[in-house]
This record gives structure tokens, sequence and C-alpha cells, in this order.
């Protein structure tokens, strides 16, 4: 029993060391601000998939948060599968994260820079179907690696903002004001959380250890009562 | 012990698988959609039914949207495809830039002989508007160069062709229906062994009524108005 104990001892510390640390891995971070301009109160939707959606109203401030792997540094399309997206209304307490496959492109124009990012949703029937998160906005060149820049309409693009639920029978879209860049290391925005799959492995590794230990305790015969 | 370890591997379960599933629908196409798949030009090689859901504005000398597949319906949905050229004037005295001559540019065009109907939107700002065998119904297309709208062994009706350098509205072994054609730098309808009725042009090439239609090879019309008079 002790051999076995000690194993998921060594397990249980790998996993909540992975649950807890793996978020503070560096990873690069784009942060895109704006207000929304049409909600689920304006007949759009009303979203199903995602009832938090229903909540946000016309003039709300929101971010989108991008986190991936490796830099983008120069034009170019950046497939960024495997990081994390995530639309957030705080005044609505609305999220969405249920992001799969996400791109993000980057193309000169004169003087500024066309971003064009998308994020599919695992949600409804499919991303070509309308369930995505659509985004193209431009900013200055030379500020695609800025803490800050202004984001500009790209003409005849509009809305710059378009979140597509219930197989774009949501409609949630929104204007684009600032686009900021984090490196590793400078992230200021919210502390990051912890992912909760490992966190939940953790826990259940943590349980089957405790119920290791209360057998071992209460094990009966010459054991008992010699702890 | 055994019922922990099943509750815990079906939370992990749980957790981990998205629900996802697939049922037949219309394939939406936007400025995103097009960047996330490589950039323009954004080429339909599969059958079925496509439908814009925003605008798409197209860079400089490349097309907008190629058709490689037969059995493609693009619904634009209202929105636009909109090119680089810009012109401005009317009549002779249109004039464009941003000419991409020698290399014609497209906003929508099918290949290889396969045919498509193309609907409900605007085309813009291309050598050439829409450029398709099939059919084109509730096009708008303007500030075009050479034509707005060509249609080639189909038909095309209900469209609106205004302010493109040349041509309007070019058809061939086609039937052109409803159409409108004015302010365009050349021709209202450029026409070859097709039929066209119900038209209306105006005020095209040298606002005389005979150069509001071009006609060749065998062509047969009733019933259209070219500067307020039959023709």
């Amino acid at each position: 029993m002790g051999t076995v104990r000690r194993l998921l001892v060594v397990v249980a510390s790998f996993i909540c060391a992975a649950g807890l640390l793996a978020p503070l891995v560096s990873a690069d971070e784009v942060t895109i601000s704006g207000t929304i301009s049409q909600s689920t109160s304006d007949g759009t939707g009303p979203a199903v998939n995602n009832p938090s959606l229903n909540s946000i109203n016309d003039g709300d401030a929101f971010t989108v948060t991008l986190d991936f792997a490796g830099s983008v540094s120069s034009p170019g399309t950046y497939d960024l599968t495997g990081g994390t997206l995530v639309f957030s209304d705080p005044a609505a307490s609305a999220t969405e994260s249920a992001f799969d496959a996400i791109s993000l492109s980057v193309t000169p124009d004169g003087g500024s820079d066309d971003i064009s990012l998308l994020g599919c949703l695992t949600t409804g029937s499919g991303c070509l179907f309308g369930n995505y998160l659509s985004m193209n906005f431009a900013i200055p060149s030379g500020d695609l690696n800025a803490a800050s820049a202004p984001a500009t309409l790209i003409s005849g693009l509009y809305p710059p903002v378009d979140l597509l639920e219930d197989d774009g029978t949501t409609d949630i879209q929104g204007l684009v004001t600032t686009y900021s860049y984090s490196p590793p290391g400078s992230t200021t925005g919210n502390a990051p959380e912890p992912a909760s799959l490992p966190l939940l492995l953790c826990g259940l590794s943590l349980l089957v250890l405790a119920r290791v230990g209360r057998k071992r305790l209460t094990l009966p015969g010459r054991f008992a009562g010699r702890t | 012990m055994h019922k922990f370890t099943l509750a815990a591997v079906s939370c992990a379960v749980l957790l981990c698988c998205a629900p996802a599933f697939a049922i037949d629908g219309q394939v939406l196409i936007n400025q995103s959609t097009v960047m996330a798949a490589g950039g323009f030009p954004y080429k339909i090689t599969q059958p079925g039914s496509y439908k814009l859901s925003g605008n798409l504005v197209v860079p400089a000398n490349t097309n907008g949207i190629v058709i490689e597949a037969n059995g493609v319906t693009l619904d634009l949905n209202g929105f636009a495809v909109s090119g680089p050229l810009s012109c401005t004037g009317l009549g002779e005295s249109i004039s464009c830039s941003n000419d991409p001559e020698p290399n014609p540019t497209y906003g929508i065009v099918t290949t290889n002989l396969d045919f498509a109907t193309v609907k409900n939107g605007t085309v813009s700002g291309f050598s050439g508007g829409l450029n398709i065998e099939g059919i084109a119904e509730d096009i708008f297309a303007t500030s075009n160069l050479d034509y707005g709208i060509s249609v080639s062994d189909g038909v095309m009706e209900r469209c609106a062709a205004n302010f493109n350098r040349d041509t309007g509205l070019a058809i061939a072994a086609s039937a052109a229906l409803q159409n409108t054609a004015n302010f365009n730098g050349e021709y209202g309808l450029r026409a070859a062994t097709s039929s066209f009725s119900s038209n209306v042009f105006l005020a095209n090439g040298n606002d005389s009524p005979g150069a509001q239609i071009l006609l060749t090879a065998s062509v047969s019309g009733n019933n259209n108005s070219c500067n307020g008079s039959a023709c």
C-alpha cells in the first residue's frame, strides 16, 4: 500500500503542478477593445448555445483576448489553433470562449495593416454555418506589436466585429477602438486562471489520495491502533 | 472506489468533448473566412449553396471569388464584393483609377465551363464585376472597367449595371430579362446569339439611341427601352 500511495503522490503532484503552472507559461497576447453596436435586444437571437450573450446591451464595452504560442510580428496568415480566444462583456457578465480553430491575418494596406481574425466556435453546426467570431479592422503600420494602437474601420467591411452563434441566429456586432499586443511576460490584464481540466484532475487525485489514506488508517486487525 | 473512478472518467469526458454535429446548410463567406482560408481569390471548388455574411474587400490585382465547380449557388445576401478600382463621372466621361490592365480582375468569375447561379448583391471595382456561365439575378454592378455583368450560356434577370467605364451588360448565348443599364461609358448592352426583352437603357455612351446596344451575331429583342424610346 505504501508504494501505491507514493506513486499516487507523485502523479498528483505532477497533475497539480501542470494545472497551476500551465497558465504561467509565456505566451503572446492580443487584446482588442471596443463597444457593442448590436445585441440580442435588437432582434437577433435569442442566444441559446450561450445564454449569457442575452445580457449584452448596445454600448457595452467588450474585449477580445487572444493568447497564443509564438509571435505575430509581420504580415501573413497565422494559424493560431491551440491558443485561447475569449470574448468578454464585463458589464453583462457575458463571455464566449468555446473556440477551436483560430486564424489571424495581417495584410499591408497603404499606411495601415488590415487585421482579420476568425475564431470558430465548437457549438452549433460548425464554423462555416454561422458559428464564429469574425473581426476586421485596421491599425497604423508599425503598430502590430504596439502596447496600444487605435483601431479603425476598413472601408467596406462593416461591422468590424461579428459574433455569430446558433447557426447564425444570434448576431452580436461591435465596433473596435483599441488594439494592443503584449509579448510574453508583460501581460497586464487579468490574473491568469488555471485551466479547468488540470484543476479537476488535481482535485480528483487529491480525493483519491485522501481515500487511500483513510483506508490505510482504518485497516483492521494487527495494524489497528498503530498510527 | 470503482464507482468513484467511473464518475471521474465521465466528468473528464464531458469536459473534454464539446458537442459537434453537422447539418446541411449554406456555407457562409466573409472577409475573415476568406483570409483564414489563405486570402483572395476565394475559390469555391465544391457544389453547394454559399452565402455572404459580410462585405468582401478585395485587394489589387486579384479576383474576388472564383467558382471552380458546377452546381454552385452563391447568394451575396445583399452584401458587396468590392475591388480597388474607383470610377468617377458618367457616360462617356467616366474615368477609373487603379486600372489592372493587362491582367484583368473579376469580382466573381466561373472557370472551365462551370455553371453557377449568383444573386442578390453588388460587385464593383474590377475589370469585370461579374463574369459567369449560368444565371445572374438581382445583381448591381458599378464602377467596373470593361463591363459590369457578363453572362454566357445562361440568364441575366433583374440586374442593374450603372456607371461602368465601358459596357454595362454583356450576354452571349443567353437571355436578358428586365435589366437596366444606365450611364455606362460605351454600351448599355452588348449581345451575341442571344435574346433580350423588357430591358431599359439610358444615357450610355454618347447618349444617342444607337449607342445603347451593340448587337452582334443573331440577336432578337422586344419591348426594350433606349433613352425612352422603343428599341
